[in-house]
């Protein structure tokens, strides 16, 4: 993802106003794409670990990120 | 508006909701806010408030012209740049990318998204539809206090005379540019309310 944010600055606008906006923009879209992915994941019974490895995150991290909180009782890998 | 608030369907509220969805989406804005409700209420012709708006100075084309510049300038009821204009200048088709997520993951993965666990903290962004500014539901929330107050549904000017009441930046922005007495249009507005109630 910083690579993606790195590319697109340097591709994008000479004003600083728009490029920034045009990053955020873009960041915010490539956040969406992985949530969509992940829930597809889970659909299809991925763990939360499997799902980590192939993002090259921490299990914790992509837990954190997208695993409900309060369900007690329920084996959340 | 998500679905919760949207007003309910056929009502005058609904109507004019969905001219100002269609007038944002029209100028490729990347939200709807009080400029937009203006120009739908300006543009029906056959609503009283709509004859009154053209005889204060709001004139459709001239309107629309005018809401485009006060957007570009960032002067609007919310962010001045669309998304899909943000992301074709890195290069990015939003249109292409909305049409893989639909293929893939169907007609309404964004909001099941949303509504799921996985989304619950994810961010708002270009996948999701037009935003709604606050100073719009807050327009509408007036309408519908005063409707309440005069015991009848929500008409048109009950929305106008809620949008003169919002402290929108955008629609005061428009109106100055217009050359419209905003106080004199107020006053229009509410004494037909009253000789209507």
């Amino acid at each position: 993802m910083t690579e993606a944010i790195e590319l697109a600055a340097a591709a994008g606008n000479r004003d600083p106003d728009v490029g920034l906006a045009a990053v955020v923009a873009l960041r915010e879209l490539l956040a969406q794409l992985e949530a969509l992915q992940v829930m597809a994941a889970r659909n299809d019974g991925w763990t939360w670990e499997r799902i980590a490895a192939a993002l090259g995150v921490t299990r914790q991290s992509v837990h954190r990120k997208y695993a409900q909180r309060h369900r007690p009782g329920r084996r959340s890998t | 508006m998500s679905a919760r608030t949207h007003p309910p369907a056929g009502s005058v509220a609904d109507r004019a909701m969905t001219g100002a969805l269609q007038e944002a989406e029209q100028a490729r804005h990347s939200y709807v806010g009080c400029e937009h409700l203006l120009l739908a209420l300006a543009r029906d012709k056959s609503d009283d408030v709509g004859r009154l708006l053209e005889g204060a100075g709001v004139e459709l084309a001239r309107a629309r012209a005018t809401v485009q510049q006060v957007v570009a300038q960032g002067r609007g009821d919310g962010p001045r740049w669309s998304q899909a204009d943000l992301l074709s200048r890195v290069g990015v088709d939003l249109a292409a990318i909305q049409r893989r997520v639909q293929a893939e993951f169907g007609p309404r993965a964004v909001e099941e998204l949303y509504a799921s666990g996985i989304g619950r903290r994810l961010p708002r962004g270009p996948l999701c539809g037009l935003m709604v500014a606050p100073r719009l539901k807050e327009a509408f929330a007036l309408a519908v206090d005063t409707a309440r107050h005069d015991g009848r549904g929500v008409d048109s000017a009950h929305l106008l005379l809620g949008l003169l009441d919002t402290d929108s930046p955008g629609l005061q922005a428009v109106l100055a540019a217009l050359g419209v007495d905003h106080r004199g249009l107020r006053a229009a507005v509410a004494a037909r309310l009253r000789a209507a109630s």
